[in-house]
Order: structure tokens, then C-alpha cells, then sequence
């Protein structure tokens, strides 16, 4: 017979039964005594995947609601508010109509490879959940190499919007999904080095041990770097396609980019996965940079997936508020600004970060005390390069003030349009300019 | 683990390694060889992790499968007439004849070698050591890597610039073929014209 | 060898022509007729160079409804519902165009009332259609719709009035040969008050939210330039020629209605790139507000409509008006043979004129600055196509 006083004896917490680990290691167990270990092993897995699974579906119909309804409110509407509740059952009755919906596909698509990507963008979709601790010991698998496999699985998606947008045979698809690529290979850089940056402070490149180790040192890391956690957040909103770096898709550009061609239930998987694809990176914005399921002790009271949950809906909704208000910048700018901009100052903040953990480990530094320094020295130098590529990166256009005179008594052709211009008085309207 | 589970991991994706191997072969279309391809690393990066090496197996899929790949794809869209299939090269009697000695080669030193089964734990900390080690013993090696990927950085930027004048010549002779041209509507012309009916019974 | 293989190779030998030295090729992409960003049933063929436009060529005439030749065939009165479909956008613009062209045909002097009220409704159409323009415009430069909803409450209030005056939104038909159809309502006057009360602080929160947003600027600022010069030697006119810095405005330069007895200004641009036009619509709203003022303030009284036969006969001859629309100089052309219905009639559509310039524009940017400039110009194609 199993004991199941196992499930409380990590925490010893009240909430301690929802921890994933312990009721994996219960069922192996349990299996053990009878079978095979292959057959734990597959159906720990299996109900680690379902429960993932289980958490993603609800959520995501709800977030399509919450997406739905808070744009809504940047643009002085009501949302959806017919089907249901408050609108509640809006994604659902969409979801049924997606999946009634006949699904087309081009005479001259590539068949197998157009019929492909619906399905496999699930594949990463669902593995970068896998990662993500929503507890001390509450992840579906905490690997040593957790930030490595983020980037790795993340950089899988590419692969198949390509897919997509190559097989559609179709001009915006393919487009989108150069753009795409493209976008996506640049902004892993940026990523990866604001990462690194963690990784290097932190010592660890388990996502747990990044969280114990803002635990251990009471700090979040977007205090400590914060110039990473806005690269972060941008190189993350580029790779989700979202406003003000949604090239890939943009509608009023290239209709919709590497998924034109889909219909129906297919279009509707990649919608899904985009939006589950928020989420999550929400979510690990949240445990890189926020503290994760940690927040200054709270999380002894408090079960700390309510905690990270939180938090991941306090960046969903930065998110949003970015996608509601922000126009979409041109695919030169936006790669422009990768390299030129975000890269640097990553890679600046990779120095200065190996520079702090030298002084902390070999230098033997009080890191009560050297952190607050660190801190207010590393958000100086944030506010610094901001502002140092404010002032340089302008291109010439957009240096020149925009004027708008008043033609007064002139008014005609040429002559009258020279003699406006050349008054020597200030025009009455003035934006922008150095 | 039992034995069954590894034997179950490492035979689907020995599988799924060679069925993916194979197809690249025999698929006609480059797109899809590339395809399977991808497939092919994932069953490797499996067998890596069979073999308890998650750095090296999420290495692999982070390289070969996230960047690799895709470079592959690319360099295969940005060439002209990339729709030209596997059967038109006249180099595929010889090219297997160089495959057929490599894989005899390779069978050979793989039966030849006396696989001494390691009997150790495997490590848990692999990136850690890789680190340390890439640090302090094969440090040389390494910056020579290092310095070896920034020349091919600033050759590929350096190739791939364009100057403003070649852009400006590039643009204006494109121009001048535009306005020579011309101007067919693709749309227009794929459509046959409408043959009127004397015209088709004579 | 078929016909179509022959056309085949002929396409086949087009595309080698133009594949350039480094073998590249470039694309052609068929921006419409359905497409988000054309405004309507437009299409522009662009020809690309990776993402830069080397060529643009505008197709036109999906939404041809033939109104020029059907107008022949209906009494002057009768045409004045074409005019609010040719410019679904500005009905009331159109509908004033026509009726002046038909008043200086048929000779006939319109009470001071009626002026007034033209001139009042004519602002107001402008106010709602620019609300549209610079909405779909930001839409255009990659927004999520955000500044095109704020913008829509200004157009809905607009549009409430004159659903109020003359019991239609967007398709007017309000004017009429020797003056409008309707007096004013009662409640008209409360509204339009209230209405000029909440727009300035409603413009200053479109200025907060627009006029320093970087990413505009980097989308928006030298995309689509076009030069003085090459603005007036293409006829071009509207918001998009005075970003150009050419300080042409009918309302100034050939009053009607009485204008000439209102005061307000006239806002030019610099650059005359995207942003300037932009600017410019925006500069226009407020000086609208300021000829609304103007307007209530001294609104005459009397008839709203001269005593005129409903199926009058002008004598042979002809007549053009034009006005300022919110799209530009938009003309109407009569010719009367002496029966009840126009001989020729005949529309000079602002959108038409100022979209030819597109092609100059648009060449050498990229795909995004074509869209950017396409949303800036304004077009409806109903006024294009007719």
C-alpha cells in the first residue's frame, strides 16, 4: 500500500498535494509494486502532459476572453458580451464555429507540408511548458539545462511557421514566413544574451534554481538588470508576433502572413498555440525577472503557483496593453533595433554582470550590501544606454521638427507656398525633432 | 530504468533517425529533404538523450534543429531555380559512390572498435563540467573557435553589404528593364486567350 | 506547341528579363482587390525587389457603378443620391459640389440660411471624414485599431447629427438645388454645441496619444515624400498637397457658400511625407471647429430652400463647381442640352488625382511605407471608380 503522507513532506505546506513531483514520484511508486518501471515512467509522463494540457486549454479559452475584453476597453468598447455570462462563452462558440468551418487548402499547396504545421506548432507549444515552475518542486521537468531547452524548443516554432508559410504556395505567406525566420533568428540573440546574463549571476541554468537563487539573495533579477528584462520583453514580443513587432502576420501589410492560407480548426491551432505562446512567456518573463513563484515570503502563505499566476497576468497584461496601443514598426527598423541596439546592450550587460559575480565570488563581497549597489549601479547604466540610444540612433527624418504653418492671407500656387516657407516667424504646430 | 524502456526509446529513434536519414534520400523535393532532415537530428537529439547527455541533446536540437535547418532552408530558397529536384544532378552516380565508401568506411571502424560499455554513473552536472573544462583545459581551442566564428561574422557582413552605389545601380538598371518591358500581368498571361469558335474548328 | 505554353514561356522569358545580375528576382505582389489596407475593392501591383518597391502600378475600376452615364438618364434632382454614393465618405461634400454646379446651370440664388447650414454641414462632414482617415491611417502604420475607435466616437457623433437633420448616416442626401432638404431640428443646435464643448480636449488626448509616439514617427516621418513641384504639376490638392507646403485651399481661393465670411486658417505642411499629411488632417479638424463656431454664432434665419420647380429645365449651356471635399478639390461638370436631365455630368474625384501621385511615392521604399502611404493619401474608391 502506497503512503500517501508523502504527498506533504516537502513543504509540509497545506497546499503541498498539488505538487506535481511528489504525486509523480507517489504513482511511480505505486506502479512499481506491480509492473514495469517503463510503465510508470509513460504514465507519470503521460498524466504530467494532461495536466499541462488541462491547465492550458481553460486557460486559454479565458484568456481569449481577457484579450478580447481589455482591448476592448483601450478602444472604447464593450468586447464580447452577447454569448454567455459577461460574454464568457464567446471563445467557445468561436472554437465551434472554427471547427465546423470547412478547411481549404490551395490546389498548388504542398500538401504534406502544408497539412504538417497546424499540428506540429503544438509540439513546442506544449514542451515549453514543461520547464516552467510553478512551485519549488512544481514543474513538469527541472532539467539542469532548463534555460537551454527554452531557447532550444523555442527555436523549433521557426522551423515550422516556415513550413507553413512555404507549403501555403502563396506570396503573403511566404513573406510572412521569411519575416518570420528572419525576426526570429535575430531576436534569439538578444534573448539569449539576457539570459545569459542570468545564468551567469545566478550560477545555475536550471529555471528552479534561477527562482531559488532571487529567493536566497532577496532580489529580483528585474532590479539587478533590468536593461535584460526589457530586452527580454521585447525580443519575447517579437517572437510571439505581437504589436509593435508583429511583421510576421501584419494585417494591414501582408493579411496575415505565414497562416493566410489556413482555414477553419488549422488556423484556429495556431491562433491557440500563439496565444498559449503568451502566455508562457509571460509566465517565464515572470520567473526570470519577477521572482517567479517567490514573493518575499508571501509563498509560505500564499500556494505559489496563485503567486506566479499572478504575476504572469500582471506581464500578459503588459502585453496586451503594448498590442493595444503601439503601432507596428517597419521589418528594417525592427531588425535594425535587434542588432544594433538590443544586442550591444545585452552583450554590455553580460560583462557587467560577470564583472558583479566576480567581485561577489572572488572578491568575497557582502552581498547584503553589494546588491543594493549593484542594483542602483546596473539601473543607471539601463537609463544611460536608453537614453544614449535615444539621442543616437534617430535617423534623419525624424531629427528635423514635423511644422505645420498657417498660410494666413497667402494662398495660391507655387510663389505663395515659397513665401509661406520662407517666414522667418515659428510655425504654429511643432512635433517631434531632436 | 528497465530494459524494455530503453530498448523501446532507443529503437523508435534509431527509427526515426534512419526512416528520416533515408527519406532525405529518396525525397525528390530539396524542402522536403530538409524536412526530413530535421527529423532525422530530432531522433538523434533522442539518442543523446537515451544516453543521459541533455546538454549535448538540447545543444543539438537548439543548433541543428532551431538554426541549422533553417539556414539550410534559406540558403535553399535564395538560390535560383530552388525547385530543381534531386533527379536532375549529374553528379548522383559518383556522389554514391563517395556515400558507399564513407558507410563502408564507418561500419568498419564501428564493428573494428572494442566498445568498452562504461560502467560509471552518468555525470548530472554536464554543463557545468563542459563549462569548466571549455574554460580551463581546451581554453585555447576555444577562443581559436571563438575568433574563427567573428571572421566568418564580418566576412558574411562584409559579402553581404551592399554598397550604396551598387544598390543605386542595382535599383536604376532594375528600373530601366521595367520601363523597357512590357508590363505583363503574370495573372493575364497564364490564362489562355479565349479562342473563338472558327478558330478552333479550322 | 499550345497557346498557353507559348504565353507560359513569354511570362517565363518577362521574369528572366528583369532577374537582375546577382540572380535575384524580383516579386510581384497583387496588394488587392481584397486586401485589408486597400480601403475597398482597390489593387496595387507592386513589383519587389526583396522588401523595397521597384514598381507600383495601380489597377482600378472594381467598383465602377457607371454614374456618370446613368446621371444622363435622371433629372437633376434625381442625381443628387449618386453624388452621395460617388464619395461614401464625405456625402455631404458631394452633394454641395453637385447642387452648386446645378444652381450656377439653372440660375439659382440660394437664401443665406441655407449657406450657412451647407457650410455648417460641409464642416461637420469633414471633421468625421478626416476622423476616418487619420484612424485607418494609424490602422495602416500597424495600430490594433486603437486610434481608429477613439476616432470613431467624434465620426459617430457626427454622423448621429445628421442622421437627426436628415434621417440618414452616411448616404445624406440632404442638399438640394437652391438648398437643403430639411431645416434644422431643434435638438441639432444643444448637440453641435456640446459636440464643439468635448472636441478640443478630445483632439488634445489624439495629440497626447499620437503626435510623440516615436514609432509613428519612425513609420510615418520621410515615407511617401513627395515635392512641391511634383504635387502641383500632378494636380494633386486636399491635405495632400498642403503637406507639401502649398497653401491651396478653395474655401480661400474660390469661396462658396460664403466662406469668404468666415475666419480661419489654412495649415500647410513641410515635408510633405506621410506624417505631414497626417498632421495637416489633424491642424484641419480644429480650424472646421473654428468655422462651426462661427456658424451657430450667426446663423441667419429665413427660407432653407428657394422656390424652384422639381423638374427643372436649365437652359443649354454649362457649368463647373468645385469645393474643397475632406478629400481635396472635388468638381462637379454640367452640361445641359436645354432637357430635364444633364446632357454630361461629369465628377473630378479628388481620390483619383491624388492617388496617381502613389506611384512616385511609393517607388523605392519598402512594402510597408507603400501601405503607409496608400492609407495616407485617402482614397475611397467609390469616388475612384464611380
Amino acid at each position: 500500500m502506497t503512503d500517501f503522507t508523502g504527498l506533504t513532506s516537502v513543504l509540509g505546506a497545506w497546499y503541498d498535494f498539488r505538487d506535481l513531483n511528489n504525486l509523480q514520484r507517489l504513482i511511480t511508486e505505486w506502479i512499481a509494486d506491480w509492473g514495469p518501471d517503463w510503465l510508470a515512467s509513460i504514465i507519470t509522463g503521460v498524466l504530467g502532459a494532461l495536466g499541462v494540457l488541462g491547465v492550458i486549454g481553460p486557460t486559454l479559452l479565458i484568456l481569449i476572453w481577457v484579450e478580447r475584453k481589455v482591448i476592448a476597453r483601450f478602444q472604447q468598447r464593450y468586447g464580447p458580451n452577447r454569448v454567455g455570462p459577461r460574454g464568457l462563452l464567446q471563445p467557445v462558440a468561436d472554437a465551434v464555429k472554427l471547427i465546423l468551418k470547412e478547411q481549404l487548402a490551395p490546389r498548388a499547396a504542398d500538401k504534406l507540408i502544408f497539412f504538417l504545421p497546424p499540428v506540429l506548432i503544438f509540439v513546442p507549444g506544449i514542451l515549453i511548458w514543461g520547464v516552467l515552475p510553478f512551485g519549488p518542486r512544481m514543474s513538469v521537468a527541472d532539467l539542469n539545462v532548463g534555460v537551454l531547452f527554452l531557447l532550444a524548443v523555442s527555436g523549433t516554432a521557426v522551423l515550422v511557421i516556415f513550413m507553413a508559410g512555404w507549403s501555403s504556395n502563396n506570396k503573403y505567406a511566404l513573406f510572412g514566413a521569411m519575416r518570420a525566420v528572419a525576426m526570429s533568428i535575430s531576436y534569439e540573440v538578444p534573448m539569449v544574451l539576457a539570459l545569459l546574463t542570468l545564468v551567469v549571476f545566478s550560477g545555475t541554468m536550471s529555471v528552479n534554481g534561477i527562482v531559488e537563487w532571487q529567493q536566497q539573495e532577496d532580489v529580483i533579477f528585474i532590479l539587478l538588470f533590468p536593461l535584460s528584462a526589457i530586452a527580454f520583453f521585447f525580443a519575447a514580443s517579437a517572437e510571439l508576433n505581437r504589436t509593435p513587432a508583429d511583421i510576421s502576420e501584419a494585417e494591414s501589410e501582408i493579411v496575415a502572413g505565414y497562416h493566410t492560407e489556413y482555414s477553419g480548426m488549422r488556423f484556429g491551432l495556431f491562433y491557440a498555440v500563439e496565444l498559449g505562446n503568451t502566455l508562457v512567456v509571460s509566465g517565464f518573463i515572470a520567473t526570470f525577472f519577477l521572482g517567479g513563484w517567490w514573493l518575499w515570503g508571501l509563498d509560505q502563505w500564499v500556494p505559489s503557483w496563485i503567486i506566479l499566476l499572478i504575476k504572469t497576468g500582471a506581464v500578459y497584461f503588459l502585453l496586451i496593453w503594448t498590442r493595444g496601443t503601439l503601432p507596428r514598426l517597419r521589418v528594417d527598423q525592427l531588425m535594425g533595433f535587434c542588432w544594433k541596439a538590443l544586442v550591444p546592450a545585452t552583450l554590455l550587460f553580460v560583462v557587467v554582470a560577470f564583472v558583479q559575480r566576480t567581485l561577489l565570488i572572488s572578491e568575497g563581497w557582502d552581498t547584503t550590501i553589494a546588491l543594493p549597489i549593484m542594483a542602483v549601479f546596473n539601473i543607471a547604466l539601463t537609463l544611460g544606454a536608453i537614453m544614449l540610444f535615444a539621442r543616437v540612433s534617430r535617423p534623419a527624418p525624424l531629427r528635423r521638427p514635423a511644422r505645420i504653418r498657417m498660410a494666413g492671407a497667402q494662398i495660391g500656387g507655387l510663389r505663395a507656398a515659397r513665401e509661406v516657407a520662407s517666414r522667418t516667424e515659428e510655425p504654429q504646430f511643432q512635433v517631434g525633432g531632436d | 530504468m528497465s530494459d524494455f524502456g530503453f530498448h523501446l526509446a532507443f529503437w523508435s529513434l534509431a527509427a526515426m533517425t534512419l526512416g528520416g536519414a533515408s527519406m532525405i534520400m529518396i525525397s525528390r523535393n530539396l524542402i522536403h529533404a530538409v524536412i526530413w532532415l530535421v527529423m532525422s537530428m530530432l531522433g538523434i537529439a533522442g539518442l543523446y538523450l537515451t544516453l543521459s547527455a541533455d546538454f549535448i541533446a538540447v545543444v543539438q536540437v537548439l543548433i541543428y534543429v532551431g538554426a541549422i535547418s533553417v539556414l539550410m532552408l534559406f540558403a535553399i530558397m535564395l538560390t535560383p531555380r530552388a525547385e530543381r529536384d534531386n533527379s536532375q544532378t549529374k553528379a548522383s552516380a559518383p556522389a554514391a559512390l563517395v556515400v558507399i565508401l564513407v558507410m563502408i568506411s564507418t561500419l568498419w571502424v564501428a564493428v573494428d572498435t572494442d566498445w568498452g560499455a562504461v560502467r560509471e554513473a552518468a555525470l548530472t552536472e554536464q554543463a557545468r563540467l563542459i563549462g569548466e573544462s571549455l574554460i580551463k583545459h581546451y581554453i585555447l581551442p576555444f577562443e581559436i573557435g571563438a575568433v574563427l566564428l567573428t571572421a566568418a561574422l564580418v566576412g558574411a557582413i562584409a559579402l553581404a553589404r551592399q554598397d550604396d552605389e551598387d544598390a543605386a545601380v542595382h535599383a536604376a538598371s532594375l528600373q530601366a528593364e521595367l520601363e523597357g518591358e512590357e508590363s505583363i500581368d503574370p495573372v493575364d498571361v497564364v490564362d489562355p486567350p479565349i479562342v473563338s469558335d472558327t478558330e478552333a474548328t479550322s | 506547341m499550345t497557346t498557353a505554353d507559348d504565353t507560359r514561356l513569354a511570362m517565363q522569358g518577362t521574369i528572366e528579363a528583369l532577374t537582375t545580375g546577382d540572380g535575384s528576382e524580383p516579386v510581384v505582389v497583387n496588394l488587392g482587390p481584397q486586401h485589408p489596407s486597400t480601403h475597398g475593392v482597390f489593387r496595387l501591383k507592386v513589383t519587389l525587389d526583396g522588401e523595397i518597391v521597384r514598381d507600383a502600378e495601380m489597377r482600378i475600376g472594381y467598383l465602377h457603378r457607371s454614374m456618370e452615364k446613368l446621371a444622363e438618364e435622371r433629372t437633376y434632382t434625381q442625381n443628387i443620391p449618386f453624388t452621395d454614393r460617388i464619395d461614401y465618405l464625405a456625402a455631404m461634400s458631394n452633394n454641395l459640389a453637385y447642387c452648386l454646379a446645378a444652381e450656377e446651370l439653372l440660375g439659382v440664388e440660394v437664401p443665406p440660411r441655407a449657406d450657412a447650414i451647407r457650410v455648417m454641414f460641409a464642416e461637420l462632414q469633414r471633421i468625421a471624414s478626416h476622423a476616418m482617415a487619420n484612424g485607418t491611417f494609424i490602422n495602416d502604420c500597424g495600430a490594433w485599431h486603437t486610434p481608429l475607435f477613439h476616432m470613431f466616437r467624434d465620426r459617430e457623433r457626427v454622423l448621429d447629427m445628421f442622421e437627426m437633420t436628415c434621417g440618414a448616416r452616411l448616404t445624406t442626401n440632404y442638399m438640394r438645388i437652391g438648398g437643403v432638404a430639411f431645416d434644422l431640428p431643434e435638438e441639432l443646435l444643444p448637440t453641435l454645441e456640446s459636440f464643439l464643448a468635448d472636441m478640443p480636449e478630445r483632439i488634445a488626448d489624439y495629440e497626447a496619444l499620437l503626435l510623440e509616439n516615436e514609432i509613428l514617427h519612425a513609420r510615418a516621418r520621410g515615407v511617401g515624400v513627395i515635392s512641391l513641384e511634383m504635387a502641383i504639376n500632378s494636380s494633386l490638392s486636399g491635405p495632400v498637397l498642403r503637406a507639401t507646403g502649398v497653401p491651396w485651399d478653395l474655401r480661400k481661393a474660390n469661396p462658396y457658400c460664403g466662406y469668404e465670411h468666415y475666419e480661419f486658417d489654412v495649415p500647410v505642411g513641410e515635408q510633405g511625407d506621410c506624417f505631414d499629411r497626417f498632421l495637416v488632417r489633424m491642424a484641419e479638424v480644429k480650424q472646421s471647429l473654428r468655422i462651426l463656431r462661427q456658424v451657430i454664432d450667426h446663423l441667419p434665419d429665413g427660407p432653407w430652400l428657394a422656390d424652384l420647380p422639381l423638374h427643372a429645365r436649365p437652359e443649354p449651356g454649362e457649368a463647373y463647381q468645385r469645393v474643397e471635399s475632406p478629400r481635396g478639390e472635388l468638381g462637379f461638370y454640367l452640361v445641359s442640352d436645354g432637357g430635364p436631365a444633364p446632357y454630361r455630368f461629369h465628377c473630378r474625384p479628388p481620390s483619383l488625382i491624388n492617388l496617381s501621385a502613389l506611384k512616385e511615392m511609393s517607388i523605392g521604399g519598402t512594402l510597408a511605407d507603400a501601405i503607409v502611404t496608400l492609407g495616407s493619401i485617402d482614397i475611397v474608391v467609390g469616388e475612384i471608380d464611380r
